[in-house]
């Protein structure tokens, strides 16, 4: 009989893991390997790792790489002076496409279909924009306060096999969302805080919508929905909308009372967007925009960071080291694990039974999907793990510091894993213990003086000690 | 004998009336300067009744150190505030374990932090929050009474208890208050800017414990009206000198600066704190019962100058403000 139920369990667990491999997607396209932030791959490597290569971006003439996409054993990565296509296997730049500056966001590719080519997008411009990831960009302004056209990104579309451009839409302001791209459509935003949706075949604008404030975090689609997260640095203001995925037209808006604009990218699956708001609540909403359900965090959430939703599951991570899997139906927390260091740049990814996220001081870690506890990491070093990107036989991560680029990792056969619970998790003998120990220190410190005191002085300090330890003198 | 123990007052046993007295002072030549909201300590030192802060803290420590029952509450408590905030959920730092017993409005401080931290702003919060605030009424109405009776007696007993149940109405209020305080300084500080809107939040936090600090020593010394309580502490800390505006904000610099600031793995999120947190923490904790003695042993010492009503500063002319002055000291010391 046992052996039946091992059987059955096994069958399960296979047919389970095909159709997952079925449904996700060929490689890691876009931000969070999908247009709603799976933030997931079929396969991938599971821990441990070890470092396989590395991508200085200075030894390219530039200053440092976008987050990366995966497509057929190549990850593509945009930096200031290029767009680079580099060799998954030996970590080596395959070619460049000439690239005008501005802000870093993580291009897409989108897969070749019959006579359809690859075609790879990415944001260009405008020159002279600080390449950081976040944060307001001091782009030039016209007198009236709009963006100049000199001072706007544009989105560039680039066959991939035979690297021509294809063509090319200006937006209204300098972009940092990278790109999404879902169902033939590309969905960008712009801190003039419009939203464009532009056909991937001809680069069409299919539609633009405003939002109340600069959009500068990448925007998820998924059922139909549009999502862009807008954040006011000066206004101290954040929003979140959605809009009609075919035709545009807000659909809902969800404008928080904040008190920073710390809040994280939205992801989005089946109807269902979730978001880690500046109130620190990750909250999920539904299809209108009602609210479901919202779970406590430790700390406000990286406007660069998303969550990965994928089958019923949010992981999310806060900005002080919180790493929270929650269940997408109503919000109860799976596990949690701080990690105590910041997580900027990263967003959580799951990677062959791990979740994996990069943090500022260096290390790249992984804990366990099931249990929540942590399994590898490695050293820390200088400059931040950032963005990750997956492939069936690597992780790709952006390095942060002196050199800064990518970083790759592969499975480590020879490694080794650990298993520590998070530091949240009470250990009653540990603590107790330790606490015991405290209270008799203290008590030994204390009332040994206190009884010398006490017969010097006598019960009530008859024999009052003469302006002991006089701090400050009688007037 | 000496001189100086006729200053001191032993609290009136439950049911005996307290005893009022007019407002006495030192015989010594008075500063002819009025005493002002800080009691003149913005201006410069003026005479005052209060003992100095040297021989209040030594007071106050050596009461602590002496007893074992203060000793014993100050260090064990923060050690089942911890266990019982894990139970509840909590995840946040430990350094929060070194104000579990600081005095309002600091410990309503601690007591929102982990509110917030565990509950968000909502219902839960608000929830957690009247707990904690009856908790600590129960428990600094203990400390109240057998502080006292330790200052008066040289020991505690049930005595101390039942001194305490007597404070239990000003402890609440003053809980209320440093609530009010603190969330009214939140709502309207801010709009003075981060920098002056966070020196007036600080302030205000002083200000509290400047004025409601003699509240619950009041309270078991004088078993007056609550608000009466209220008054006469504000009064006491308005007698003349600086010295209760030095100590109160000593103090208010050791509980939250130094304290968090130094308390070791302050910035690790653990439910397991380290031993040298934990011996910290237990350290921190007997220095705020220390200085909650040094406030009851200056109330003690104090309470005969503190005036019945409210001081007209401005209607009395010069000569007449320092003949009462000299009756007063005079019938302090009769």
């Amino acid at each position: 009989m046992a052996v039946v139920a091992s059987i059955a369990a096994a069958a399960a667990v296979t047919v389970g893991a095909a159709a997952r491999a079925q449904d996700a997607p060929s490689g890691w396209t876009q931000f969070q390997g999908g247009p709603g932030h799976p933030g997931t791959l079929a396969e991938s490597p599971p821990p441990p790792y070890r470092e396989r290569w590395r991508l200085v971006a200075s030894d390219l003439d530039d200053r440092a790489l976008s987050g990366a996409i995966v497509l057929d054993g190549i990850a593509y990565t945009v930096g200031d002076r290029a767009v680079y296509a580099v060799d998954l296997e030996r970590g080596e730049v395959e070619w460049e496409l000439p690239r005008a500056g501005g802000p870093l966001s993580v291009p897409a590719v989108v897969p070749g279909r019959g006579e359809d080519p690859a075609v790879l997008l990415y944001l260009e411009g405008p020159a002279g924009t600080d390449g950081e990831e976040d944060g307001a960009s001091p782009s030039p302004e016209e007198p009236d306060g709009s963006p100049s056209p000199d001072s706007a990104s544009d989105l560039v579309a680039v066959e991939l096999g035979e690297r021509t451009e294809l063509w090319r839409v200006a937006l209204a302001g300098p972009s940092r969302t990278g790109v999404t791209v879902e169902d033939g459509v590309a969905f960008v935003g712009d801190e003039a805080g419009t939203v464009h949706a532009v056909s991937v075949s001809g680069g069409e604008v299919l539609w633009s919508e405003e939002v109340a404030a600069p959009v500068d975090v990448p925007l998820a689609a998924a059922g139909g929905l549009v999502v862009a997260v807008g954040r006011d640095s000066d206004e101290v203001t954040v929003v979140v909308d959605a809009f009609d995925r075919d035709g545009g037209g807000r659909r809902w808006q969800l404008a928080p009372q904040a008190t920073s604009t710390a809040i994280s990218a939205a992801a989005a699956q089946d109807g269902r967007v979730v978001v880690g708001l500046t109130d620190r609540f990750v909250t999920a909403l539904d299809a209108r925009g009602d609210h479901a359900w919202a779970h406590l965090a430790l700390s406000s959430f990286s406007p660069a960071s998303a969550p990965a939703l994928d089958r019923g599951t949010v992981t999310i991570a806060d900005l002080t080291g919180g790493v929270y899997r929650l269940d997408a139906d109503d919000g109860g927390r799976v596990w949690g694990y701080q990690l105590n260091e910041l997580i900027r740049r990263s967003s959580p990814v799951v990677s062959g039974g791990a979740v994996l996220v990069g943090l500022n001081d260096g290390r790249l870690v992984a804990i366990d999907e099931g249990s929540g506890r942590l399994v590898w990491e490695n050293a820390p070093s200088q400059g931040l793990v950032g963005t990750i990107a997956l492939s069936t036989d690597v992780v790709v991560a952006v390095k942060g510091g002196r050199d800064a680029g990518l970083i790759a990792f592969e499975h480590d056969p020879d490694g080794e894993l650990v298993d520590l619970p998070s530091p949240t998790e009470l250990d009653p003998g540990t603590t107790i213990a330790r606490a015991g120990a405290a209270v008799a220190i203290a008590l030994v410190v204390v009332l040994v003086p206190g009884y010398l005191a006490r017969r010097r002085f006598g019960e009530a300090f008859e024999e009052e000690p003469e302006d002991a330890g006089e701090l400050e003198g009688d007037a | 004998m000496s001189p100086r123990r006729d200053r001191r007052r032993r609290p009136n046993r439950p049911g005996q009336p307290a005893d009022r007295q007019p407002a006495p002072a030192r015989d010594e030549p008075q500063a002819e300067r009025r005493p002002g909201l800080f009691g003149g300590a913005l201006a410069g030192t003026a005479e005052s009744p209060l003992p100095p802060m040297g021989r209040s803290l030594g007071r106050g420590f050596l009461t602590v150190a002496a007893q074992p029952v203060l000793t014993v509450v100050a260090v064990v408590t923060p050690v089942l505030a911890w266990l019982g905030l894990i139970a509840l959920g909590f995840e946040g730092l430990p350094n929060r374990l070194v104000d579990v017993l600081a005095l309002p409005p600091i410990s309503t401080y601690f007591d929102l932090g982990t509110g917030t931290s565990r509950f968000g702003l909502g219902p839960a919060f608000l929830t957690y929050l009247g707990v904690s605030m009856l908790l600590r009424t129960l428990l600094y109405s203990y400390l109240t009474g057998a502080i006292v009776e330790a200052l008066t007696d040289g020991r505690i007993s049930r005595y101390g208890l039942l001194l305490g149940v007597t404070a239990i109405p000003t402890v609440l209020l003053v809980q209320v208050a440093s609530f009010t305080l603190i969330v009214v300084g939140n709502l309207f500080l801010p709009v003075l800017g981060p920098g002056i809107g966070f020196l007036g939040f600080v302030a205000a936090l002083v200000a509290g414990l400047y004025f409601l600090g003699f509240a619950p020593f009041a309270a078991v010394q004088e078993r007056r009206p609550v608000m009466e309580t209220v008054r006469r502490s504000a009064r006491a800390a308005m007698l003349p000198g600086g010295r209760h505006l030095i100590l109160s904000s000593l103090y208010f610099f050791l509980a939250l600066p130094v304290a968090l600031g130094l308390s070791p793995g302050g910035s690790e999120i653990t439910a397991n704190p380290s031993l040298a947190t934990w011996v910290f923490a237990a350290f921190a904790n007997v220095l705020h019962v220390g200085f909650m003695a040094a406030f009851a042993y200056r109330w003690i010492v104090a309470e005969p100058s503190v005036p019945d009503q409210r001081v007209r500063r401005r209607a009395q002319p010069r000569d007449q403000t320092r003949a009462q002055t000299r009756t007063g000291s005079r019938a302090r010391r009769g």
